[in-house]
């Protein structure tokens, strides 16, 4: 397994190159010229124009300018955003912590309500509890997100008053509680898919004929439930689970900008219509990385629920 | 020599004006006015984006300046409702009869955060450091006619310039010249302003944290020199980062936001003013929303063209639905806020000046006088969608012109590509929705930029790419003045000019919102809030 690991991290280099330069490549070609965006709306001198072009390295060809960035980048120096003023590898590290929690509720979230959910209308197919779950996933899947969450501040903030509006709170327990409405806002659309993927998955394992057998064995509902059907089904929604992951990521764009929390999601929108070339590549390379290994952990993962399945 | 410490004596009290409110945020009805200030308490202050740094050197923005003017100081200050100079960390200052010389006398006493006195050399260091071109200040301009700056002795400051400018003593009370630690500074290096370091000032508040995308947050400074004249009251301010409009108004409802400084969305000002708990007051501005075209292609380089769009345009609507209350326009960027010297020659001027008011009558026909209006037709009108007014702006100009017989369509851009066509080449927009706010109380603020074609250049900020060799002569020559009637003189001279030149539709003259909560005392802004310590008198009854 680990060999495996290892030529699937060494096969992700190429991707890496590819990505970076690509990246690279389209945030010059968008329209809006970084310069003038940095200084946005006010008076200029054009001498400052031409020092602030040099200091952010837009002289000079394209390709020696990637080659410059790709030097540094190895040595894990992405330089400086030009609209901030600090190090993109300092924003990075300060950025990072907020939305990677919001994305670890949200996933916990969804596993912890999603999966049972499922389990529980394809046990009671066609049940009153059925068509609720239904209904319930139906509109966690077609909320937006911003939708959500703007919905979420009006009912728990502004009209019940239990949860704050927005910010990120002092200490760990106030974080927390800041942490649920963009959580839950996030996870809605998350919970409905894993619940639906659960569902379909568990109706058609539960039909199988070990289920059958295991019935007819007189096994407990409970452990057939749990540990043969549920343990078949997981596949499935495992790599529903991780695809989704990759739109939570969007998602925490949305939300965090909603909701003043300042994460990833928010760094990068700024860095887009700022055209913050620094923090858009270092951003999207950090995104690439996490990807890969996010898939990475659930192909490893798989073996592990279940072990007909080997990697060598 | 001339005496810098004229008393303020006239408000700016002119026809809708005395709706404005100027002193924002006095005690919710029902609150007796004369309560004296608490020493205590927090206040949470809340803005749309991250601010660029607390380094003054950079501080240019809207969102920057909560922190930084709380932290560092200006040697001298905007007062009397922004119109004014007054004493700060200089306690007085004199200019030269040829304009050339100020010499302004450093206030003994003052310590920096750290408790290290703050001293002339800390002074020389601050302004050098700005106009260095390596820093690369934004704010380093401002200082473009410094020659030199000298300390004779411990307490005395000499800035030599090179030539007459007759805007630089404003930018005495810019960021350009916030006093900050030679020792602090040199020691930080390039991390000086960025969240890992902070900065340290003479100001009413320290510098305590900030966290990237969060918040930035203040500490009283119980060793601030004036505290004569009332504050620092507050404990702690907490400057928070919330980018979305409808959390921002959220946030004011539940009492989360104290304080909202310009970033109350325009389309929910009904909205707030029904709140309970929030105050929301308007100050005047030197700040404007306008539509303009390349008066230097056809058929915008026919004045009769300019004029009839001019006549076409329905100012008045806009403003009544848009900015109900505010002053009334006319065809000047010089708005009667900005009236700060000279007043009764300015209003003379006034009286005479052009509104071109709606009339589609006389638009047709200078149109058809023109001989060129076929050419409009299909043209595009480009504004920012995300400005509500703006966007009023530009649809209410369409149907204008579509009563005119004359089809425009919207060009709906992105901040990215209004930034670009406002301060680019000019080749990519017919017509242009845009605004200006002046940086200094003075009427050249708003015509020298917006109409010197010194400024039409790629990075300039004349979007009309206006023209005329006799207006430039008169802007160039009275910047060179120190005698400020002669100034008006030439200023109100070269606005008559433009005027009929029509190069630009000048429609609003906004005010600036301060949302506060009835818990908050003592807030108060003025048209240049920008450039303002703004918490230093604010205190919070609990």
């Amino acid at each position: 397994m680990a060999g495996y690991a290892v030529r699937r991290l060494l096969a992700a280099i190429p991707t890496l190159i590819f990505v970076s330069f690509v990246t690279f490549g389209l945030v010059r070609l968008a329209p809006g010229d970084p310069v003038l965006i940095v200084l946005g709306g006010k008076r200029i001198s054009p001498e400052l124009m031409e020092q602030l072009r040099e200091k952010f390295g837009l002289v000079g060809d394209p390709i020696s300018q990637y080659l410059a960035w790709v030097g540094r980048a190895v040595q894990f120096d992405f330089g400086e955003s030009f609209k901030l003023r600090q190090e993109v590898g300092d924003l990075i590290v300060a950025r990072l912590p907020t939305t990677v929690e919001l994305i670890a509720m949200s996933v916990l979230l969804a596993i912890l309500l999603g999966i049972p959910l499922g389990v529980l209308q394809a046990r009671r197919r066609e049940s009153a509890v059925d068509y609720a779950g239904s209904f319930v996933a139906f509109i966690g899947v077609s909320s937006p997100v911003y939708f959500t969450a703007i919905i979420g501040i009006l009912v728990f903030a502004v009209w019940l008053g239990v949860l704050p509006a927005f910010g990120s709170g002092d200490g760990p327990v106030d974080q927390l509680r800041h942490l649920i409405l963009p959580a839950v806002a996030l996870a809605l659309g998350m919970i409905a898919l894993t619940s639906r993927m659960t569902r379909s998955a568990m109706l058609e394992v539960l039909t199988s004929d070990f289920i059958e057998a295991a019935r007819a064995k007189g096994l407990p509902e409970r452990t057939i439930l749990v540990k043969h059907a549920l343990r078949n089904a997981l596949i499935p929604v495992l790599t529903v689970i991780s695809l989704q992951v990759g739109f939570l990521v969007v998602g925490t764009v949305l939300v965090e900008s909603t909701m003043g929390l300042g994460g990833l999601g928010s760094l990068i929108t700024d860095a887009i219509q700022n055209r913050d070339y620094p923090v858009i590549q270092a951003s999207v390379l950090l995104l690439t990385v996490l990807f890969i290994l996010l898939n990475l952990f659930t192909d490893l993962l798989y073996a592990v629920i279940d072990p007909r399945i080997r990697y060598t | 020599m001339m005496s810098v410490l004229s008393p303020w004596q006239r408000r700016l009290g002119v026809g809708a004006m005395a709706v404005f409110a100027v002193a924002a945020g006095l005690p919710a009805a029902g609150l007796a006015q004369s309560e004296t200030p608490q020493m205590g308490g927090s206040l949470v202050a809340v803005i749309e984006g991250e601010p660029t740094s607390v380094d003054p050197a950079f501080d240019y923005d809207f969102v920057s300046g909560l922190a930084t003017s709380s932290i560092t100081e200006p040697l001298i200050k905007f007062c009397e409702g922004d119109t004014q100079l007054c004493p700060n960390l200089a306690s007085a200052w004199t200019v030269s009869e040829d304009g050339l010389t100020y010499t302004l006398t450093i206030r003994d006493g003052v310590k920096f955060h750290d408790g290290s006195d703050m001293t002339v050399e800390d002074v020389v260091f601050s302004l050098d450091r700005i106009r260095d071109p390596e820093l690369g200040s934004y704010v380093g301009w401002m200082l473009d006619s410094v020659a030199d700056v000298t300390a004779p002795d411990d307490s005395t400051v000499v800035i030599t310039l090179s030539q007459p400018d007759a805007l630089f003593e404003y930018a005495l009370a810019s960021t350009a010249a916030h006093v900050v630690s030679k020792a602090v500074v040199e020691a930080a290096g390039a991390d000086y302003g960025t969240p890992s370091v902070g900065s340290i000032g003479t100001g009413p508040f320290k510098f305590v944290e900030w966290t990237s995308g969060v918040q930035q947050k203040l500490a009283r400074n119980d060793d601030y020199w004036n505290k004569e004249d009332g504050g620092p009251y507050l404990d702690e301010i907490t400057i928070k980062i919330l980018p979305e409009p409808t959390t921002r108004v959220a946030g004011l409802d539940t009492g989360e936001i104290d304080y909202l400084v310009n970033n109350v969305p325009s389309d929910q000002y009904a909205t707030v003013e029904g709140f309970d708990n929030v105050n929301l007051t308007f100050a005047p501005s030197f700040y404007g929303e306008w539509i303009t075209f390349n008066t230097q292609e056809a058929p915008f380089d026919n004045v009769k063209v300019r004029q009839a769009l001019n006549y076409a345009t329905d100012k008045a609507g806009l403003r009544a639905l848009y900015w109900p209350g505010t002053p009334d326009t006319k065809a000047t960027l010089v708005y009667p806020s900005m009236w700060t010297f000279e007043q009764d020659a300015w209003q003379a001027a006034w009286d005479v000046l052009p509104a071109y008011d709606q009339d589609l009558e006389k638009a047709r026909q200078l149109l058809d006088e023109s001989g060129v209006a076929d050419q409009l037709n299909g043209m595009t009108i480009s504004y920012y969608e995300s400005t509500p007014s703006m966007k009023g702006i530009a649809e209410s100009f369409i149907d204008s012109m579509s009563q005119l017989g004359i089809t425009i369509e919207a060009n709906k851009t992105t901040y990215q590509e209004n930034i670009a066509q406002q301060f680019g080449n000019h080749d990519d927009y017919d017509i242009f929705v845009g605004s200006w706010g002046s940086d200094f109380p003075d009427p050249s603020g708003n015509l020298r930029p917006n109409f010197g074609s010194e400024n039409i250049a790629a990075g300039g900020s004349n979007a009309s790419a206006y023209s005329n060799p006799d207006v430039d002569a008169l802007l160039v020559e009275q910047n060179a003045l120190v005698d400020k009637a002669e100034r008006a003189k030439l200023l109100i001279e070269a606005q008559a000019l433009i005027a009929e030149d029509s190069p630009l539709i000048s429609v609003s003259n906004p005010g600036w919102p301060l949302a506060v909560n009835d818990r908050v005392h003592g807030a108060e802004i003025g048209p240049l809030w920008y450039w303002a310590s703004l918490f230093k008198d604010v205190w919070v009854s609990e």
